[in-house]
């Protein structure tokens, strides 16, 4: 019969409260909780991209409006 | 039932927060802390990736633009919306009614079509069209909260 135990997600490791007799490389299956907004929890991915903020910064100057608009205009016409 | 929130962002949101432009880049992070931590679904218009890649690309920034796009694309929230054909005639239709460029007219057609409540924008050449309200990332944040 299966058994449920506890376990703590730290540093990219799942860690049990308590000892657990399985030999080594057992696979094992995980129920993981639903992330809630509340948790304010972002992803890897959504942090990345945060970080991505002025990566484009030698276009300062220029306004992303402006930018817009000049590449559309290449459309005009249509 | 209350309708689900989806936005659809235009080009000018992203790239104001990848160009770090003083008066658009405080509201545009918070705006996407906001996307992310609600949980807020958000539609990206295939031309918008294409224009901040052939932008960044007409900067010599290739690489900077390749890291944004696959950045976007790995984001669960964020849907890439291609253009369909069934979505021609209400473009067209939308174009001449707003008097829109017709990459505009694509951007508006794509949050209509892929059901948003909100284009967020900082182009005042959008005006509110049907159920789709055009909002800065400010206003957006000020509906929000």
């Amino acid at each position: 019969m299966p058994q449920t135990i506890d376990a703590t997600y730290e540093h990219g490791v799942f860690v049990p409260r308590i000892p657990v007799n399985l030999p080594e490389h057992t696979e094992v299956k995980l129920l993981l909780p639903k992330l809630t907004a509340q948790q304010n929890q972002l992803t890897k991915a959504e942090m990345s991209f945060l970080a991505l903020r002025g990566i484009s910064q030698n276009l300062a100057g220029t306004d992303s409006v402006e930018t817009q608009k000049k590449i559309r205009s290449e459309w005009r016409g249509l | 039932m209350a309708r689900t929130v989806n936005v659809c962002i235009d080009t000018n949101v992203l790239l104001g927060f990848f160009n770090n432009e003083p008066d658009k880049v405080e509201s545009c992070t918070a705006f996407f802390q906001l996307v992310f931590t609600k949980r807020i679904k958000s539609v990206i218009a295939s031309i918008t990736l294409l224009e901040l890649a052939a932008i960044l690309t007409a900067a010599d920034q290739s690489a900077e633009g390749e890291r944004i796009v696959k950045s976007i694309e790995s984001l669960s929230l964020f849907s890439i919306a291609e253009f369909r054909n069934g979505w021609i005639l209400r473009t067209a239709i939308l174009k001449k009614a707003n008097r829109l460029a017709i990459a505009d007219a694509i951007i508006l057609s794509t949050a209509i079509e892929t059901r948003c409540s909100f284009l967020i924008t900082f182009d005042t050449d959008f005006k509110s069209v049907g159920e789709i309200q055009v909002v800065t990332p400010q206003k957006f944040l000020e509906l929000q909260n």
